[in-house]
C-alpha cells in the first residue's frame, strides 16, 4: 500500500515534504481507534441481504432508490455509512464520485476546499472478494479557520451485488477495516446468479503503487454454456488532487468447446460510458456493433476471422507448457478487443523458460505492446505480468485463484 | 514552471507515484508525462536559438531511429540538437485532409463551427486558428483522448484534445492536418522542463508547421521534438497511440544552445 504522509502534511502545512513534522494534534487524530466491535448481525428489512459486522446497526436497513443505506456505529464520532448495491457499482467510479460530492457538500455547508490530497490506495481482495480503498485528506477554509478532514473510502464487489463504505473521520483506520473486510467475507444476498467454477483476482500497480484490480470468473449455464466475465477498475491520480476512474467489463458467452458465441464489452471513463460495443456472428459474419465515444458504430470483421478467447488461449498455452519442448515455442491467437474493434488483435507468446516445475517466463507481444510474463503451467493464464511502454511500467500480480477450467 | 496539463501520452491515464517506506523521505509525485530535465549550466537558452540536449531512454534505439540518429555501441544516451522542427514521414497515400473517425470534422457537431469559421478564401490562418481553439477549449485533465466531435460539444480537454480539435478544424478549412505526438522543450521563467505532449501540424508550404492550441499564450519559448504521428485515425486509434507511445525518452540533459 503506497504511503505518502508527510508529503501530504507538507501540502497541508504548506512546508517542505523533506522533514516535514506532522503537528500532535493530527498524529494524536490520525492514531485514534476504538474497541473492534464483536460482529453482529445485519439484515435489510426485505430480506434481501445479510452480514455479519463489528459495529451496531443505527436505524434499519431500507432499499430506496435502487440501494440499500446501512450505518454502523463503531465507537468513533461519526458513524460508518455503507451502501449495498444489488445490481452492482463500477467499484472505481463510486469512490470517485463519492469523494466528490463530499467535497461539493462540504463546500456548500462549511466554505471551500482548498486542499484535497491522496494519502493512500490499495487495491486487493478479500477471499473472492475484489476492492479498492482510498484515504483521503482535505482541507477546508471555513468562516472561523480551516479544517482538516479525513475519508476512508472502500468499494468491493461480491457477486453481483457492489458496497460502498466510507468513514469522514480521522483515525479508527482498524475499525473500518475490520468493517469493510466483514461485509466482504460474510455478505449473502438473495441472488440467482449462475454456478462460478473459475475465479481469479489480479492488482495493477504502477511505481509500486496499488492502482488497479482485475477480476475473471467463469459460469455455466443450464444448456452447458459459459459466461466468462472480465472486469477491471482502475484509479489514477492527478495533479489537482483528484481522481481518474477506469471501470471495463467484458462479458464473453462460450461454448462447451470454449468457443465465442458473442462478447460484449463496455469501458467508463469517469462515469461515462466511453465505448460499449457488441460482437455477434451473422450469418457467417462478425459484426461489432455499439458505440464509441458516443458515435454510433457498425463495422465487419474481416472475411473468415475467428475470434479466439481468454479461455482458448489459456487451454492452449496450458497444453503446449506441458510439452517437454515447450521453451522456446511461441503461441498466437487473434482476439476481439474493444480497443481495435474492427479487426482481431494477434496476442503472441513466447516461451522463454522454465521457473521451477508450476512456472514458466514468457514474453507476450499485442498490438505493439510487450510484456513480460509469469506463465502458470496450471490455468495457462498469466500469474504476473510486466508491462513497459514508454513511461509506464505496469505490474499485474494475481493474488487470488479458485476452481479450474 | 508551469504545470502543464496534458495527458497526451498517458494512455493508460496513468500518473507516476512513487512509495515511500515509513521513515523515508516522500518522493514526489510527477505525472508520468514530465521527463526529468537538467540544465547543468543554469544557463537559459536564447528564443529562437537551437538546443543542444542529451537524450536518455529505455529503448535507446528505437529512439535514434524515430530521430535518425546513428548510434554506436555502448552507447546509453546521445546528443541531438532540437532545432528547426523535424518532418515525420506519413503515409504517403494520405492526403491529411479527409474526415476520420478521430478527426471527425463531418458530424453534425462540427456544423455550427462550419457556418462560424467559414470556408474557401475566408478561412483562417494557422496562428488564427490556434487562438481559436485555445479560446474554445477549457483546460481539464478529466478527458482521455476525445474524438473530434466529442471536443467540439464539450469544449473541454488536455494537449490531446486541443491537437485533434485543431487538425479537425485545419482539415474542415481545407489545410491538410494531422496530430504528432512527442516532448516539448519548454522554457519558462529561466526555467527548462520536458514533458510528454501532442499538438497538430499543419502542412503550409509543403512543410509541416506546429499548431498547438494548449500552449498557446505561454510566456516562453516551446521546443517541439514529435516521435510519432497518429496515422490510425479509425476506430482502434487507441491501439496506435500505444504504438507511438513506445518510443520515449526518459532524460534530458540541457547541454545549451547550438
Amino acid at each position: 500500500m503506497f504511503k505518502a504522509t508527510a508529503f501530504a502534511l507538507s501540502l497541508l502545512t504548506g512546508v517542505s515534504a523533506y522533514g516535514a513534522d506532522e503537528p500532535k494534534w493530527l498524529t494524536d487524530a490520525r492514531a485514534r481507534e476504538g474497541k473492534i466491535l464483536k460482529p453482529t448481525e445485519i439484515r435489510s428489512k426485505d430480506g434481501w441481504f445479510k452480514a455479519r459486522v463489528p459495529g451496531k446497526l443505527v436505524g434499519i436497513i431500507e432499499k430506496v432508490e435502487g440501494s440499500y443505506t446501512v450505518e454502523l456505529d463503531i465507537g468513533a464520532d461519526v458513524n460508518v455509512a455503507c451502501e449495498v448495491y444489488p445490481e452492482g457499482i463500477n467499484l472505481a467510479n463510486a469512490l470517485r464520485v463519492t469523494f466528490g460530492n463530499l467535497i461539493k457538500s462540504s463546500e456548500k455547508s462549511q466554505g471551500k476546499v482548498d486542499l484535497r490530497v491522496l494519502e493512500a490506495s490499495d487495491a486487493g481482495a478479500h477471499g473472492a472478494v475484489p476492492y479498492l480503498s482510498l484515504t483521503w485528506l482535505y482541507r477546508v477554509a471555513a468562516a472561523d479557520g480551516a479544517r482538516v478532514g479525513a475519508l476512508k473510502q472502500f468499494a468491493m464487489e461480491k457477486g453481483p451485488a457492489g458496497v460502498y463504505c466510507a468513514h469522514n473521520e480521522f483515525g479508527y483506520t482498524k475499525s473500518f477495516a475490520a468493517v469493510t473486510r466483514a461485509f466482504a467475507e460474510s455478505l449473502e444476498a438473495v441472488t440467482t446468479g449462475l454456478a462460478t467454477y473459475y475465479t481469479e483476482i489480479s492488482t495493477f500497480s504502477m511505481a509500486g503503487q496499488e492502482v488497479g484490480v482485475a477480476v475473471a470468473t467463469l459460469e455455466r449455464d443450464s444448456e452447458g454454456d459459459t459466461r466468462a466475465r472480465q472486469m477491471t477498475a482502475m484509479l489514477i491520480a492527478t495533479t489537482d488532487g483528484a481522481v481518474q476512474s477506469q471501470d471495463s467489463e467484458r462479458i464473453d458467452w462460450l461454448r462447451p468447446d470454449g468457443s465465442l458465441i458473442n462478447s460484449s464489452n463496455t469501458d467508463v471513463s469517469n462515469g461515462e460510458v466511453e465505448n460499449s460495443l457488441s460482437l455477434q456472428r451473422d450469418e457467417g459474419t462478425w459484426i461489432v456493433d455499439g458505440e464509441v465515444q458516443g458515435k454510433a458504430v457498425k463495422a465487419q470483421l474481416p472475411k473468415d476471422s475467428q475470434p479466439g478467447t481468454w479461455v482458448i488461449q489459456a487451454q492452449q498455452l496450458r497444453a503446449l507448457l506441458a510439452e517437454p519442448d515447450a521453451v522456446g515455442r511461441e503461441h498466437s491467437i487473434g482476439i476481439w478487443l474493444a480497443a481495435n474493434p474492427d479487426k482481431l488483435t494477434v496476442e503472441k507468446t513466447k516461451i522463454l523458460a522454465r521457473l521451477g516445475d508450476n512456472q514458466f517466463s514468457a514474453r507476450g507481444e499485442f498490438g505493439g505492446i510487450g510484456a513480460d510474463l509469469k506463465l502458470d503451467k496450471a490455468s495457462g493464464t498469466p500469474s504476473g505480468a510486466e508491462i513497459k511502454v514508454g513511461p509506464i511500467d505496469a505490474r499485474l500480480e494475481r493474488i487470488y485463484v479458485n476452481g479450474s477450467f | 514552471m508551469r504545470r502543464l496539463a496534458c495527458a497526451a501520452l498517458m494512455a493508460f491515464g496513468a500518473i507516476a507515484s512513487s512509495a515511500a517506506a515509513p521513515g523515508e523521505d516522500p518522493v514526489r509525485i510527477e505525472p508520468l508525462h514530465f521527463i526529468p530535465t537538467e540544465n547543468p549550466s543554469a544557463r537559459p537558452i536564447p528564443a529562437g536559438a537551437p538546443a543542444r540536449v542529451r537524450l536518455s531512454s529505455p529503448d535507446l534505439q528505437s529512439l535514434a531511429d524515430a530521430l535518425q540518429v546513428r548510434l554506436s555501441a555502448g552507447q546509453d544516451s546521445f546528443e541531438y540538437v532540437i532545432g528547426p522542427y523535424p518532418q515525420l514521414p506519413g503515409a504517403t497515400t494520405r492526403t491529411w485532409l479527409e474526415p476520420t473517425f478521430v478527426i471527425d470534422f463531418n458530424e453534425p457537431a462540427f456544423e455550427p463551427l462550419r457556418k462560424e469559421l467559414g470556408e474557401g478564401d475566408s478561412k483562417l490562418t494557422r496562428a488564427n486558428l490556434v487562438e481559436y481553439v485555445a479560446d474554445f477549449i477549457e483546460a481539464s485533465e478529466d478527458r482521455n483522448w476525445d474524438i473530434a466531435s466529442v471536443v467540439a460539444v464539450r469544449r473541454a480537454g488536455d494537449c490531446s484534445e486541443h491537437a485533434v480539435f485543431t487538425a479537425a478544424l485545419a482539415r474542415l478549412q481545407g489545410m491538410p492536418a494531422r496530430v504528432a505526438i512527442g516532448v516539448a522543450l519548454v522554457s519558462e521563467d529561466g526555467e527548462l522542463g520536458t514533458f510528454g505532449h501532442a499538438w497538430a501540424e499543419i502542412l503550409e508550404n509543403g512543410k509541416w508547421e506546429v499548431a498547438d492550441a494548449a500552449l498557446h499564450g505561454l510566456d516562453g519559448t516551446v521546443r517541439y521534438l514529435p516521435l510519432g504521428l497518429l496515422e490510425d485515425e479509425g476506430m482502434g486509434y487507441s491501439m496506435d497511440l500505444i504504438r507511438t507511445m513506445r518510443i520515449w525518452i526518459d532524460r534530458v540533459v540541457v547541454l545549451g544552445a547550438q
